[in-house]
């Protein structure tokens, strides 16, 4: 390994420890646990909705649950935990402790970033196993419906990899935001604005631009049946956190300690 | 020896406003060198500097001879550093708080249960870092900055808040790793008691700019006297001296004299003056400013 990696390692580590005991794991685990839940007490009090036998009741399932997580419960979640990863600096001062070790800042910048984005994918590969293993319930619960008949485990895994890849462009966003910002009202304030607008304006036809409307069409794939990447949304997030991430790092390389 | 810090001319400034002025100062190599100043002088932001926190141009900081620029890495390996408050992650235990910079730093294990030892936390480790004492905030802060061993050590304000005993703490400390490591030590502080137990030399600065720098004993020297004669003809002995060269005498009792001198041969000249003409002498006495007074002055009349 090069220095630079063996030091990025070292940077994610201590990220990790920092996370102990903070709200970020805990909204990682409990966002995906609540919609799931919900969605499972839906068709648990209303199986007539699964029970036509030509629908395939996973995609029922997964989609509707795929659909509101996207849209609202992702996109709160990275708010949360691009400000969190951010703000345990920020309210420590830790920030020129950090910068005046012998480590670079686009290490701790990156360290940083793989740390939110591996519990934005935590929180979306513990959605699918509680999908999953409510699905499983349902079936034992609800015997008439024909889960048997069809198995969607990996389409409903490859769909949520592609909407962690459309979520890429909000957590910039928000990560660059929480950077620079230690008031909470303002990348907080960002993040719930951005979400709820765009759950405000999706049936605009030009909604596909919106960073914070990308996993929800990402989401949409699965009832297409669609599972290729190369997907416009996909691309376009992966294009704009690259930019966004670029802006951010030359921005706290030339920026001022305090 | 070697300058282990070094700025030339540093200005800096935020925005309009000018908070370094042409700022020159060096630190020798096994030095303890007290960066004194009020509140705002400018101390901080000097540290700032020195560690790269705030972008200077060119060649005005030099740490270990070299150009601080954009990646210091070479050079922040040999430095410890504590800048105003420490850095605390206090939902951690103080272990894993020492053990984040230590990870960050590449250092081996045992570093980490030997900088506890060192500032005697190691019972308190595994306790959350928001159950400690001020006292034992600034004691971990420290343990941070002395982890590394590092050949140079920059303190902002290390005993801020401490009590008498906490503050004696950090000062033995302190000179036993000058003592025994070699470490040099930059240690700013506002009080100037502080600094005079363990520091070699001195800077003071205000308004961000630097009013003295030397050893301590420069800045002991350069305290002006007062001396005081006793005599049955003060009127007679007080013009007479107001005629030869000391200008600024006046009667401070009824028989006592009061002048100030630059330096003892004064003390002499004083004498003999009055003998030669006649004037009883029953009795001299100088008393220096104390360092107190002397700081006092310097950050005041600039």
């Amino acid at each position: 390994m090069t220095s630079f990696l063996i030091a990025l390692k070292s940077s994610v580590l201590t990220e990790i420890t920092k996370q102990k005991k903070t709200l970020a794991l805990w909204g990682a685990i409990l966002a995906p646990l609540f919609v799931v839940t919900v969605n499972f007490l839906i068709f648990f009090s209303h199986p007539e909705l699964l029970k036509k036998a030509e629908t395939n009741p996973w995609l029922k399932i997964a989609g509707n649950a795929s659909n509101i997580y996207s849209i609202l419960m992702l996109p709160l979640l990275i708010t949360l935990v691009a400000f969190i990863v951010n703000n345990v600096e920020h309210k420590s001062n830790g920030w020129k402790h950090l910068f005046a070790l012998p480590v670079s800042r686009a290490n701790i910048y990156i360290g940083k970033i793989v740390v939110a984005s591996g519990l934005v994918f935590l929180s979306l590969a513990l959605f699918d196993a509680f999908l999953i293993l409510s699905g499983k319930m349902l079936a034992s619960l609800h015997p008439e419906i024909h889960f048997e008949n069809f198995a969607m485990n990996n389409e409903i895994i490859i769909t949520s990899i592609k909407i962690f890849l459309a979520s890429l462009f909000i957590l910039m966003i928000q990560f660059v935001i929480s950077i620079n910002s230690k008031n909470f009202l303002v990348s907080i304030g960002i993040g719930v604005a951005g979400t709820i607008g765009t759950s405000m304006v999706l049936s605009w036809e030009h909604s596909n631009w919106i960073p914070y409307a990308l996993p929800m069409w990402a989401s949409q794939d699965l009832y297409k049946m669609d599972f290729s990447f190369l997907k416009e949304v996909i691309l376009y997030s992966i294009a704009g956190s690259t930019i966004i991430f670029a802006i951010g790092l030359i921005f706290l390389r030339k920026k001022n300690i305090n | 020896m070697q300058n282990y810090i070094e700025t030339n001319h540093l200005d800096f400034s935020f925005g309009n406003l000018k908070v370094l002025n042409d700022l020159s100062i060096n630190v020798s190599q096994e030095s303890i060198y007290g960066f004194l100043g009020p509140n705002g002088a400018g101390k901080s932001t000097t540290i700032r500097a020195l560690l790269g926190l705030y972008k200077t141009n060119g060649d005005h900081v030099k740490i270990f001879g070299k150009r601080i620029n954009n990646e210091n890495l070479s050079i922040l390996k040999r430095i410890g550093a504590l800048v105003e408050s420490p850095t605390l992650y206090n939902h951690l235990s103080g272990f894993d708080n020492l053990e984040i910079t230590r990870k960050l730093r590449g250092l081996p294990k045992n570093r980490t249960a030997e900088a506890l030892k060192t500032v005697n936390l190691l019972q308190d480790a595994r306790r959350a870092v928001k159950h400690y004492s001020m006292g034992m905030k600034q004691r971990l802060g420290l343990a941070l900055t002395i982890i590394s061993e590092p050949e140079l050590l920059i303190l902002d304000e290390p005993t801020n808040g401490l009590d008498p005993h906490g503050i004696i703490e950090i000062r033995e400390l302190l000179l036993s790793l000058k003592k025994e490591k070699g470490t040099t030590i930059f240690i700013s502080s506002h009080i100037l008691s502080e600094i005079e137990r363990i520091a070699s030399h001195v800077g003071i600065i205000n308004k961000g700019k630097l009013l003295f720098q030397g050893a301590l004993e420069e800045l002991r020297e350069i305290g002006v006297s007062t001396v005081f004669i006793e005599t049955s003809e003060p009127e007679r002995g007080l013009k007479l001296l107001q005629e030869n060269n000391f200008p600024k005498s006046k009667l401070k009792e009824t028989n006592l004299i009061e002048t100030d001198i630059e330096n003892k041969e004064e003390i002499n000249i004083i004498t003999r003056l009055l003998v030669k003409n006649e004037i009883p002498v029953l009795g001299i006495n100088n008393s220096k400013k104390d360092l107190e007074q002397l700081f006092l002055d310097i950050t005041n009349t600039n």
